[in-house]
């Protein structure tokens, strides 16, 4: 330390707020430079037999195909299965594979939303997400202002999705990386509890599992 | 000394508010997924890997679009471990784009 407290590149009173027209919804693809370095690498890499063009065109269908619907299934049996559920939180990667759902190298961690205690989930550092589960993270899961903010200032956060926690409950931030991904399980709708699995589904939507938003009203 | 924050970590810093529109992915966009996770599956490189050049971009791409920023690291990547040249990328770019133009 030099003593120094003025030089020190931050004020905390109206330090620089992050701009958002650089941000990942904003494609600067205009000239079409980075397409055109996509396109160079996939025909190299299969010129030089690193892939085929069939698993590209494999996997790029299976990004088509994925949305939140094994999310929904994994929640929908934990809302009427309570082994199941147990089994989930404690060994949420164990889990998600009994209904045949890969984790891809990373663990699974699956936190219970109640009603003393909510849960949302970040990548501050990038934009870590169980897609094998959700399908593609969307744009504003990888902007910097979500990133940033989610763990600062979450309660505000959450009032920009629409939804305002009671006081009394207690949030939770849950911090993605590289090697571990987490996966809300939202509270199960009041006046539901005579309806089977399938029709559960419906409820689930990929922000309830993110924690933005509390699961589909049945009414 | 304290370490400095790299450009990667945004955790806490002031922000501005989310922008929610939804928006479809470009067939690039997939295409360039497909073929990370296609070399990831097979062992040619790892997910800790790309997100090391994703941090050790230049500013500027860095701020740039996401799938901009995963092309540009994607690139550094295999360049890196000798998967492919920079000569060649420069070389097949060229050639892509003279085929592109002839053909407008």
């Amino acid at each position: 330390m030099t003593g120094d407290t003025h030089d020190h590149g931050h004020d905390h009173g109206g330090g620089p707020v992050l701009t958002y027209a650089d941000d990942s919804v904003h494609d600067r693809n205009e000239t079409g430079h980075f397409e055109l370095l996509a396109d160079a690498l996939k025909e190299l890499s299969i010129e030089k037999g690193l892939v085929t063009a069939t698993e590209v065109r494999e996997y790029v269908e299976f990004f088509d195909s994925r949305g939140t619907e094994k999310g929904a299934e994994i929640i929908a049996r934990a809302w009427t299965d309570p082994a199941y559920k147990e089994r989930l939180l404690s060994n949420g990667t164990a889990a998600a594979a009994e209904l045949d759902i890969p984790m891809a190298g990373a663990e699974l961690v699956v936190v219970e939303n109640t009603g003393s205690v909510h849960n949302v989930i970040v990548c501050t550092l990038c934009s870590c997400y169980p897609r094998t589960i959700l399908g593609l993270p969307p744009d504003w899961y990888k902007s910097k202002s979500y990133r940033s903010r989610a763990v600062n200032e979450p309660r505000a956060v959450l009032k920009e999705f629409g939804t305002e926690l009671p006081g009394d409950v207690a949030l939770r931030v849950h911090d993605s990386n590289a090697d571990m991904r987490y996966l809300v399980l939202p509270k199960r709708p009041a006046g539901t509890e005579d309806w089977p699995e399938e029709r559960l589904r419906e409820l689930v939507t990929r922000d309830s599992m993110i924690g933005v938003a509390p699961a589909r009203d049945p009414a | 000394m304290p370490l400095e924050r790299g450009q990667h970590d945004l955790g806490g810093l002031p922000g501005g508010p989310i922008d929610l529109e939804e928006h479809e992915l470009l067939p690039w966009h997939k295409m360039v997924s497909a073929v990370f996770t296609v070399m990831r599956l097979k062992g040619e490189l790892t997910t800790d890997e790309l997100r090391r050049c994703i941090e050790d971009l230049p500013p500027d791409i860095y701020d740039g679009g996401y799938y901009e920023r995963w092309t540009v690291a994607l690139t550094d990547l295999m360049v890196e471990k000798r998967l492919v040249t920079r000569d060649e990328v420069d070389a097949r770019m060229a050639e892509l784009r003279a085929a592109r133009e002839a053909a407008e």
